[in-house]
């Protein structure tokens, strides 16, 4: 029940989700309350890179009342994105006793609240070459890389401190998990039984079909045995061409000739055919301020500018020049 | 004949206690008054005859089977597994439905957590046998378009090889039966030979004689006429020496001038695989 409320739940938008929450809280004894605290299916945490502490990792809390402090992680508690430690605040909980644990007698119990891992960062002990040993509290830290872990049997990320990539902060070890009443011994499960070795029928007997594995009272057609397909289904069925769609191509293809057609050059004839028609209009001025202005904004005028800005510079130049050895000749006859 | 309307009293006079039945105190209903049969259907529906087991009964440690792991399992594994994750299914079901009755008891969630771990492993069953389904529904479609050219090709590169009397070949030849002809390594007693089969028998009857009738300089028995010529071919075993052997009884088969037509090929095929099968049981 409780797992179709959730799924129910996140159907719906978010103000009448947390309405609905909110509501249900309140039906619900204390110790049942999840307090706003629930976290969507699809947004909690699955993967060691999200939690990026995991169950036995030494951590320093960052924030809160123990900020400064050392502790451990004593679990992870998925539902709502936040971890179990070892010196964690408590508040009073009434436990009904159906809930109650081992070793529990009374209804009164100090529940440890939990931390956000964002709130802790993880502690990483180093080796110094003379062999002693110092803690280090990584500020970030980034996963690059993977290895296959033989203890928690599946590959995990490589957890390394930020900006410091070399600094490795292994994984802690995981509690060796023994087999329950439902597992299966390795060696069976890996066991191959089945290998296909013809074309004409396989190992299952000759009146089995697949649609006999549907819900024979289902109304609704199998989806993919449709006899029309619409333009979705095709879309979703077919790979995508990469690196790009022919359509992509296209357009690519049709732009190129558009650039390859362009003139980039002017040629000669052109630009003595431009030039020939704008002399015969500048030739034709009467006007003589735009006459003035023409010819100071012509190249010539301009170069001349130039060169005459040059020739006072150096004039200037050489007289500060002669200044400065009168003023050495005049400090000179005063000292002496 | 009443007199009166009233009929209660008679009513009642019928259903009055004769005074020589002595009453014994009443029967209470209890539990332990039911006796169930020790092999009622219904027992499977519990773990041991248990009302609802311990917590500690349905914790588990491991994963439901991946998809991966079922691709390597035979049809009969899958059957097995199948119907022991139903059954232990149906009995979480009807735990899992009395925890719901409690006003939906929090203890509930480690039932339907198992429960929801068996039927991941279920529905990956459905999966690996959809996904078997599909690949021979492929692989008939797509031989029916390019089987004849693989047979030519495998024919040529059978030829042309520099030896074909080494166990590779062998394997090959024999996997070649299988797949596409359906012929198995292993006959059973009640094996039914259909148009299939002798075209398999033709196919690698007539390789054998191309491969080695040169080489044996047994060219002068070509073209071989019928299926009986060809089985004899196909019986022994892919080497000259076999070949040899098989062009002696069909130097021999020859001598009675039969030809078996088309429309008796799969009779007499069945013929001589059931003379082979007995032949085999007697020894």
């Amino acid at each position: 029940m409780a797992n179709d409320i959730t799924r129910m739940l996140e159907r719906l938008p978010k103000h009448f989700r947390d309405l609905l929450i909110s509501r249900i809280d309140q039906s619900q004894i204390p110790a049942l309350r999840t307090n706003g605290k629930v976290v969507l299916e699809e947004q909690r945490y699955t993967r060691p890179e999200q939690w990026k502490v995991l169950e036995g990792d030494r951590v320093m809390f960052a924030k809160g009342p123990n900020k400064g402090k050392f502790g451990k992680v004593l679990g992870l508690h998925p539902s709502s994105n936040t971890i179990y430690t070892d010196i964690a605040e408590t508040k009073p909980l009434v436990i009904p006793k159906q809930l109650w644990q081992d070793g529990q007698n009374g209804y009164l119990i100090d529940f440890p609240k939990t931390v956000s891992p964002d709130d802790v960062k993880v502690v990483a002990t180093l080796v110094k070459e003379d062999g002693t040993e110092y803690d280090i509290v990584a500020e970030e830290v980034i996963f690059k890389g993977k290895y296959f872990d033989e203890d928690y049997k599946k590959m995990m990320p490589i957890r390394r401190v930020k900006y410091h990539e070399h600094i490795i902060i292994p994984w802690p070890r995981p509690d060796p998990a023994e087999d329950c009443a439902f597992s299966t011994p390795p060696e069976v499960a890996e066991e191959r039984t089945h290998s296909e070795n013809s074309i004409l029928k396989f190992e299952q007997p000759a009146d089995f079909t697949i649609e006999s594995l549907r819900d024979p009272v289902m109304k609704r057609p199998y989806k993919w045995d449709k006899q029309v397909l619409k333009k979705g289904d095709i879309t979703k069925l077919t790979a995508p061409g990469m690196p790009y769609s022919e359509t992509q191509k296209a357009m690519f293809e049709e732009r190129k000739q558009i650039r390859e057609s362009q003139i980039t050059e002017m040629s000669a004839e052109v630009m003595e055919f431009i030039g020939s028609r704008v002399a015969e209009h500048l030739n034709n001025v009467t006007d003589p301020n735009f006459k003035h202005y023409v010819e100071k904004v012509s190249g010539q005028y301009r170069e001349r500018k130039l060169a005459r800005r040059e020739q006072e510079k150096q004039f200037r130049d050489l007289q500060i020049k002669e200044a400065e050895k009168r003023n050495r000749r005049a400090k000179r006859a005063n000292a002496s | 004949m009443s007199r009166h309307f009233h009929t209660t009293a008679l009513v009642a006079a019928r259903k009055r206690i004769p005074p020589t039945v002595k009453l014994r105190p009443p029967i209470l209903p209890t539990i332990n008054n039911i006796v169930v049969k020790e092999d009622h259907p219904l027992w499977q529906f519990f773990h041991n005859k248990k009302f609802v087991r311990d917590q500690s009964e349905v914790a588990f440690t491991g994963r439901a089977w991946s998809v991966q792991e079922l691709r390597r399992k035979s049809w009969e594994d899958l059957h097995g597994l199948w119907h022991v994750c139903l059954k232990e299914r149906n009995k979480l079901e009807r735990e899992i439905y009395i925890f719901r009755q409690q006003g939906d008891n929090p203890v509930g969630e480690d039932y339907r957590r198992l429960d929801d771990e068996i039927h991941k492993s279920m529905w990956r069953i459905k999966q690996v046998l959809t996904e078997r389904d599909h690949a021979l529904k492929n692989a008939q479609k797509e031989f029916k378009v390019n089987g004849d050219q693989y047979l030519q090709e495998f024919r040529e590169k059978y030829l042309t090889a520099e030896t074909v009397e080494t166990d590779d070949w062998y394997d090959k030849l024999e996997r070649l039966q299988q797949a596409i002809f359906g012929i198995p390594e292993l006959l059973d007693a009640d094996f039914k030979v259909d148009l299939r089969f002798v075209e398999g028998v033709k196919y690698i009857g007539q390789l054998k004689f191309d491969r080695f009738a040169e080489q044996i300089g047994r060219t002068d028995l070509a073209p071989l006429r019928d299926v009986a010529e060809l089985y004899t071919l196909f019986e022994e075993s892919a080497s000259a020496e076999g070949v040899a052997e098989a062009c002696a009884k069909i130097d021999e088969y020859r001598e009675n001038n039969i030809v078996i037509p088309a429309s008796k090929e799969v009779q007499v095929v069945q013929g001589f695989v059931e003379d082979k099968l007995e032949s085999l049981e007697a020894e």
